[in-house]
């Protein structure tokens, strides 16, 4: 029965591409095929839940976990890809769990989003993200979860920018989508240490030949997972992304921030406690972060003023606690946790909008010791500046080299290469000036060269020409003052550029690829 | 008589149906057929080199469907084509990405149609043959005869208003580095010359008798020197993002699809020098490096998607560069691998934003915005191949880049790194132009008045997406059929 596993996300999958088929080639209406769209993703998710359900009572009388190799996925030298999946208990128990959420879901959705425009959308991208939670879950290596990992990623996209007209919706998606990729990057790279260190990624083999490593290169392991896990999770320093998330539909952001993709994150960890445990330093990393994430989640969720925002907050804060369990080595604990909140959660992300209407009261105000400190009150209205701290560091540096590297390109580069102009114009009337004179760009009466080699010709010849004409001819003095000034002036604007911090940064990292 | 179908010349046979049907169009009265003649004469092509795929054996690293006939007999060049692992899935890729460059722009060549198809088939005959050639001297011929049909599908067909100036640039960086990789094939011949008694331009025999280490660094230095301006590495990459901007779109699908310029460093750079290469490997990894960061921070300032496609595919092409320098077998087959998705992925953005420039007469943010408002199926084709070329798995861009980013991490750890933070970048280039110019509300007038993708447009987007997919799910079907081949190419050059 076990070797079927494989069948839970490819149910979802079919009925996601099924669904994706229609929206390319049917010419039915789209409103009589909602119900086409509604049965599919029930009846995958419905199968999906069945033979889970089977599977976990044939687990219940038989040996506790199996671990079920499917076959190669591809494989280069020493680097084989398994499709494997890993059933044991705690996989099997949030695998329908979360199957069952999902299955819910599916059902509540087909009502709130009817007539909806993007109604197929909804349930392609559904169906996607359900069939990529389950591998998450079940897969036996880690190139299985890296697989969910991104489809995840993907889908949550997709359905944060679900109103594709309204700007907001679309950049929150984008940030979520990049802040996920930093996470992947760190997968990436534990994928790699792995292999190189391990030689596999399959858990059940490294769980037993973790112990045998030693402990810098356990630690550097855990490090990139533990990036990966707070990313997903939305851990600080990673957390904004997460409450910009709920741009979406109801369901969409229940499934992706209240319950499911939220807590993907944590079951990584409980997952990989063989690892984890080996490098107490990461351990203690965890139980900060967690720390931190239960501060900014509890204090940022006393001032919210709408009800999703402060489950969001909640949530965060749950995740925070989580994170603090593995981190204090009780990875039992935190799984309970995350079933248990999962749960709760789903239901709460559901209930909401009906709350609003039955208890008919305004939220809770913010408790007065908070009220009171103002400074406090700030910091937790502005959550804590984590975002605009993250700008500051990564975002705007970024976006502030990539126009110096397009001034690089268009001042530096293009003309270095020496290739024809656009166009030959003057810029200014004192360039004119300057040309009537035959002060400077007198070369070009002598010929003008094309190309590398051309360029190479005339610029030489240029030089020579511009040495003797300002400096020989007319000796010492204003000709090579003016040279110096110049030289100063470039001088100067070069220290500034250097002094700038994402000069520093790229210098920092240079020194470090080279030495690496 | 049975005959099996590997000795069979199909590699010429290909040549001939191509090169017939240029001329052939010529004869026929009505100039609107010679789109179907050029169609025609492609897909038969396309049939030829399936048989071929169909009937090669993975399991030979040698080259295959060999056809050896003296060219020029006294000084030994011969007409010299076969393929290993590593080529042969080009063939049937070139003439696949040439047909949906023809497809795509089955209406939009009104001017001189004959002329049109004529030279794009010799482009695709030359294409072929550098991607076949065995031979040096046969080789340089078919690489320069890629530039002159190029010269004048960009300056006649362009898009743009310094289409010519774009040729013009383009052909003389071509010409620059052509110098020094014929320059380079005659010191081998020449060195072979002395110790063997004749000439020797033969790839086989030059590959088996390498030459002593100080000649084959001059010839490193010489045939990078070659291959560098076509691939493109920083600083001479400048030619791309003008041609994206100014070349007809089906032309900068071939240009930036086909990497000619990776390919030849595996073919030729790598297996002729492998004492230099391995002195040097650093160098070229360092190229790709900044070819890798250069490209998607320039690519992130950009406010014209072609344009931001042209420094991504310099980005993505980086990543091919730091593969090939890892000299491992992982290196070898994410590079090929990556090649062969750069056909598909990267040569079918520029077809999709190929049909966006066709309907709204521009490509930039400034007159964009809103594009899925009344254009969905585009919308939906340029974000999937876009997430192809971020390399999302269960695409064909996911094995390819995570062969190169382990080989990489293993050989040049620290350019590994930097490939990993590029991984964040790219997905912030990406969806930051493609949020501006596909998303939000639709207010330009050329917007609101398009319609979505039809009939043809259709069909080219949906067969590159699907085989994103199958070669994505199924990656063991390209690796089977090149991991022979790679493995060779790596025991050539195995690492210290």
């Amino acid at each position: 029965m076990n070797q079927f596993v494989f069948l839970v996300p490819i149910f979802s999958w079919l009925a996601a591409l099924w669904i994706a088929l229609g929206l390319m080639f049917s010419k039915t209406d789209w409103l009589k095929r909602e119900k086409i769209s509604y049965y599919l993703s029930l009846i995958s998710s419905g199968l999906a839940l069945l033979l889970l359900l089977v599977i976990d009572i044939v687990a219940l009388f038989s040996d506790a976990s199996s671990y079920v190799v499917m076959g190669e996925w591809f494989s280069s030298g020493q680097y084989v890809l398994l499709i494997s999946f890993l059933l044991n208990p705690s996989a099997l128990a949030i695998a329908t769990l979360f199957t069952l959420i999902a299955f819910l879901t599916i059902h509540f959705s087909a009502n709130y989003m009817h007539r909806e425009k993007g109604f197929h959308r909804f349930f392609m991208v559904i169906n996607l993200f359900i069939g990529a939670m389950s591998l998450i879950i079940l897969g036996g290596n880690l190139v299985m979860v890296f697989v969910g990992w991104e489809l995840a990623g993907i889908s949550s996209y997709l359905l944060i920018g679900y109103v594709m007209d309204r700007p907001l919706a679309t950049k929150h998606a984008t940030r979520a989508l990049v802040t996920n990729r930093i996470g992947d990057a760190g997968l990436i790279l534990a994928m790699f240490l792995l292999f190189a260190w391990v030689g596999t990624t399959e858990w059940t083999l490294v769980t037993e030949k973790i112990s045998s490593i030693n402990h810098f290169t356990t630690g550097l392991i855990a490090l990139s997972l533990l990036i990966a896990a707070s990313a997903k999770s939305a851990v600080v320093p990673f957390s904004p992304w997460i409450t910009k998330a709920l741009e979406g539909p109801t369901p969409s952001s229940t499934l992706f921030y209240g319950t499911l993709m939220v807590h993907a994150g944590v079951y990584l960890l409980t997952r990989m406690e063989a690892i984890l445990v080996q490098s107490p330093v990461i351990l203690l990393t965890l139980c900060i972060l967690g720390v931190l994430t239960v501060l900014y989640g509890w204090l940022s969720g006393l001032v919210q003023s709408d009800i999703k925002g402060s489950l969001m907050f909640s949530t965060t804060m749950h995740i925070g606690l989580m994170f603090l369990w593995c981190g204090l080595g009780w990875f039992d604990f935190a799984l309970w946790h995350l079933g248990l909140h999962t749960s709760w959660r789903a239901f709460q992300f559901y209930f909401s909008p009906s709350i609003l209407q039955l208890a008919n009261r305004h939220a809770d105000v913010v408790p007065d010791w908070l009220s009171k400190n103002d400074w406090l009150y700030n910091a937790a209205v502005q959550r804590l500046w984590v975002e605009q701290f993250g700008d500051a560091m990564m975002a705007a540096p970024i976006k502030k080299l990539a126009e110096d590297a397009q001034i690089f390109e268009k001042k530096v580069v293009e003309p270095f290469i020496g290739l024809p102009e656009q166009t030959h114009a003057v810029s200014s009337m004192a360039d004119w000036e300057d040309k009537l004179a035959g002060i400077r760009g007198s070369s070009s009466n002598i010929g003008k060269g094309e190309g590398l080699f051309g360029f190479f010709l005339e610029t030489v010849a240029g030089a020579m020409h511009w040495f003797e004409e300002n400096w020989v001819l007319r000796g010492s003095g204003e000709g090579l003052l003016n040279f110096l000034q110049r030289l100063g002036t470039y001088l100067t604007h070069i220290d500034y550029l250097i002094c700038q911090p994402r000069y520093l940064l790229i210098m920092i990292i240079l020194t470090f690829i080279i030495i690496v | 008589m049975y005959i099996p179908l590997s000795d069979f010349p199909l590699i010429s046979l290909i040549f001939i149906v191509l090169t017939s049907a240029s001329l052939l169009v010529w004869l026929f009265p009505d100039k609107q057929q010679a789109k179907w003649v050029a169609l025609i004469a492609m897909s038969v092509a396309l049939v030829f080199s399936i048989m071929m795929v169909a009937a090669f054996d993975s399991q030979n690293a040698n080259f295959q469907f060999i056809e050896k006939h003296s060219w020029i007999s006294t000084i030994n060049v011969f007409y010299h084509v076969g393929v290993d692992g590593i080529s042969l899935l080009f063939l049937p890729l070139t003439l696949l990405i040439g047909i949906a460059s023809l497809v795509a722009s089955w209406t939009k060549v009104s001017n001189m149609p004959r002329l049109f198809y004529t030279l794009l088939l010799l482009l695709e005959t030359a294409t072929i043959g550098v991607f076949s050639s065995l031979d040096t001297i046969l080789f340089f011929m078919f690489w320069e005869m890629t530039l002159f049909p190029l010269f004048f599908l960009i300056s006649f067909w362009g898009v743009g208003p310094a289409r010519r100036l774009a040729a013009v640039r383009y052909i003389l960086f071509m010409m620059a580095g052509g110098v020094a990789l014929l320059f380079a094939f005659v010191l081998l011949a020449l060195d072979h010359a002395e110790h063997q008694g004749h000439l020797v331009f033969d790839l086989v025999t030059l590959m088996e008798n390498p030459v002593a280490t100080e000649l084959q660094i001059v010839v490193f230095f010489l045939l990078f020197l070659g291959f560098a301006p076509k691939i493109p590495v920083f600083p001479l990459h400048t030619w791309l993002p003008s041609i994206a901007m100014e070349g007809p779109m089906a032309v900068s699908a071939l240009l930036t699809g086909l990497k000619l310029g990776a390919f030849g460093l595996i073919r030729f750079l790598i297996p002729l020098t492998p004492d230099a290469a391995l002195k040097f490997h650093w160098l070229l990894a360092g190229i790709g490096v900044t070819g890798i960061i250069y490209g998607a921070i320039l690519a992130y300032a950009q406010t014209n998607i072609r344009q931001m496609l042209a420094y991504a595919s310099i980005s993505h092409v980086g990543l091919v560069v730091l593969g090939i320098a890892s000299l491992n077998l992982q290196g070898i087959q994410g590079s090929v691998f990556q090649l062969i998705n750069f056909v598909i992925v990267s040569g079918g953005l520029f077809l999709l934003v190929g049909f966006l420039h066709h309907r709204t007469g521009t490509t930039d943010i400034l007159g964009l915005g809103g594009v899925v408002n009344t254009m969905p199926l585009l919308t939906g084709f340029v974000l999937f191949l876009g997430l192809a070329s971020l390399a999302l798995p269960g695409t064909s861009g996911f094995p390819a880049e995570f062969l190169i980013i382990v080989s990489a991490l293993d050989v040049h750890t620290g350019a590994g790194f930097a490939v990993i933070i590029t991984m964040v970048l790219s997905a912030a280039y990406f969806l930051t132009i493609y949020r501006k110019i596909f998303l939000g509300k639709a207010t330009s007038i050329v917007v609101i008045h398009a319609v979505d993708l039809k009939g043809r447009e259709l069909a080219v987007a949906v067969i590159m997406s699907s085989m994103v997919v199958v070669l994505g799910s199924f990656p063991s079907l390209i690796i089977d059929l090149i991991s022979q081949s790679t493995e060779a190419w790596a025991g050539l050059v195995s690492h210290p």
